[in-house]
């Protein structure tokens, strides 16, 4: 095979890997926004907790897997009582919702900057081997990570549509009023959701700890991206996330052959204006 | 309050703040002076959110770009003073359209999104482009005379930038003044307060929502040119994402519904801003949680608690 082929193959894969991260944030703020109105800018520090959490624990405890357990648990623990005593007189009203939020995410990011420091880290990569396949080769620890991401994304779907917490989940997010006056406790349903939304994200942080730089605004660039593809995909469009993250991460990676990586990012933007002006709600919603 | 007594205090008012700029010692002038340049923003954004409904998050776009369109023309062209800051206006004005057309359309929750992304793009962009915007070290200027009628006056003397930016602010609150009690800033008060109405009665409301749009935008470009002035250089930091809370922070605290409302939270927040800063290195905490504060419990502003508090209760 050429080697501009296996290249473009390459970035694609690579890519992919990282959309199947990016999904995971995305299909956390699509879920808190359809159920809460809340637009999350603290979003990509759940994500950045994550990842610090994962250098921290691994260096405690020597190992690197303890952390997709507990740094998600934490985070989760931490964002259920920011949603039920700090933003929700907010939801509803998305203004509200995205300054106050920006607040949020201030302070988490001042904190993490007290207590981890300002230095970027980087995390070496649990796993070692390598994954060949059409003369690509690509460091099997991130192919395990975008599996890893995929597994999360499949139980929150099982999750969502195969469970009975699903049912009231989806009920709060079509008619909250109905959903409230046949008795489900929506307001549980919320504190749960943003829970399981900031738990998605940590988990995502975690697994891209050891593939890229970790430090204190490391969110920022994450969150914007994740914003591109939740607009594209549909605000409150958990399908409509998915494929967008997928799709878009792709295309992005691919951009970055003949543009540079700011300019590829100006592009996805512009995508996401002209998709707007065809489709004011998005391609799924 | 009769109309007569509001118009006889606007002239004691500017007289006075002539005045303190003459009088002040040069850090009190200098702080005066950035929240007239502040207050200009302010009220632009007022203007947007307060009256016309708009949920922009992305001034900070206009901010640069008023920057940039009025030090580039002098260092690239060796523009004059003003036509450097026609430039501006005019860029401002010119992106406002832009990105305007687009987002006066969409529903709130993607108007805030899409001009948030926006601005943090624009500020990526111009963080990256190092040859026209000189990265975040920015490009400093010397700063042309300023022709004005028989005289020419010099930026370099504190006092007359000072009366620049005096000047820049009183003109925009007795415009905006004007404009609100016309029948424009009435359509804009109505659309804010029921859209489906005014369209219902013959208005075309996506155009005067656009006026709006295009009015704050090129009113944030000449604040953004007297921060440039000021500073004598700008940066691709001018474009950064502060810019774009700021606004909304100043309006929030001081009141988005009333005129001076936002000026006064200018005042207020420039000053906490000015020794919380100096005084704690990680003042984003306390910035952060002041956010939250004043959203929770300050909804109509500080200037909307008080006028309430003045007004008798209507039964």
């Amino acid at each position: 095979m050429s080697e501009l082929a296996s290249t473009l193959l390459f970035l694609v894969a690579d890519g992919l890997i990282w959309g199947s991260l990016i999904a995971l944030i995305a299909l956390g703020l699509s879920l808190i926004y359809g159920i809460m109105g809340i637009i999350n800018m603290a979003h990509g520090d759940f994500f950045m907790i994550g990842a610090v959490l994962a250098v921290a624990l691994s260096g405690w405890l020597g190992a690197f897997w303890p952390a997709l357990l507990i740094a998600p648990l934490l985070v989760g623990a931490l964002a259920v009582p920011l949603e039920r005593w700090v933003l929700r007189p907010f939801e509803g009203r998305p203004l509200l919702t995205l300054v106050g939020t920006i607040g949020l995410s201030f302070v988490i990011q001042q904190v993490a900057l007290i207590v981890f420091g300002g230095t970027p880290r980087r995390l070496e990569a649990p796993l070692a081997f390598v994954v060949s396949f059409a003369g690509v080769a690509l460091p099997g620890y991130r192919v395990v990570a975008a599996a890893l991401g995929l597994l999360f994304v499949a139980a929150l779907w099982a999750l969502v549509y195969r469970t009975e917490l699903g049912v009231r989940i989806r009920a709060t997010m079509e008619h909250p009023e109905i959903a409230d006056a046949v008795g489900i406790d929506t307001s549980r349903v919320r504190v749960l959701t943003f829970g399981l939304g900031a738990a998605l994200a940590a988990a995502a942080g975690v697994l891209a700890a050891p593939i890229t730089q970790v430090f204190y605004l490391m969110g920022n660039d994450v969150l914007l991206f994740s914003y591109i593809v939740v607009i594209v995909g549909g605000l409150g469009s958990l399908e409509g996330a998915l494929a967008a993250a997928l799709v878009l991460s792709g295309v992005e990676a691919l951009l970055t052959v003949v543009v540079s990586p700011v300019e590829a990012r100006a592009l996805m933007l512009l995508a996401m204006a002209l998709v707007l002006l065809v489709r004011p709600r998005g391609l799924f919603a | 309050m009769t109309a007569s007594g509001r118009v006889g205090r606007r002239p004691a008012v500017i007289g006075l703040l002539v005045l303190v700029g003459w009088a002040a010692p040069t850090g009190l002038r200098s702080l005066l002076m950035v929240m007239m340049i502040y207050a200009v923003f302010a009220m632009a954004y007022g203007l947007l959110l307060g009256h016309a409904n708009q949920p922009s998050l992305g001034q900070s776009l206009f901010f640069g770009v008023g920057a940039y369109g009025f030090i580039l023309p002098v260092l690239r062209l060796e523009a004059g003073f003003w036509s450097a800051l026609g430039v501006a206006l005019a860029a401002g004005a010119a992106a406002a359209l832009a990105v305007g057309a687009l987002a006066v359309r969409v529903s709130e929750a993607y108007h805030v999104i899409f001009t948030a992304l926006l601005a943090s793009v624009a500020h990526l962009i111009a963080k990256n482009t190092t040859p026209l915007t000189g990265g975040t070290g920015g490009l400093p200027i010397q700063v042309p005379a300023v022709p004005l009628g028989p005289w020419t006056l010099s930026v370099y003397d504190p006092f007359t930038n000072y009366l620049l930016c005096l000047a820049a602010a009183a003109g925009v609150y007795l415009g905006l003044e004007r404009v609100l009690a016309a029948p424009l800033g009435r359509v804009w008060v109505a659309i804010r307060d029921n859209e489906h109405r005014v369209a219902f009665l013959g208005y075309r409301v996506y155009g005067y929502k656009l006026a709006a749009f295009v009015v704050a935008g090129t009113l944030t470009a000449l604040s953004g040119a007297l921060y440039a002035v000021r500073l004598r250089y700008a940066s691709a930091e001018f474009f950064g994402f502060e810019w774009a809370i700021l606004p909304f922070v100043w309006g929030v605290l001081g009141g988005l519904r009333t005129l001076p409302g936002p000026v006064v939270g200018v005042v207020l927040f420039t000053v906490f801003q000015y020794y919380v800063s100096a005084w704690w290195t990680h003042y984003l905490i306390l910035f952060g949680i002041l956010i939250i504060v004043i959203l929770r419990w300050l909804p109509a502003g500080i200037v909307g608690v008080l006028a309430a508090a003045r007004q008798p209760r209507r039964a």
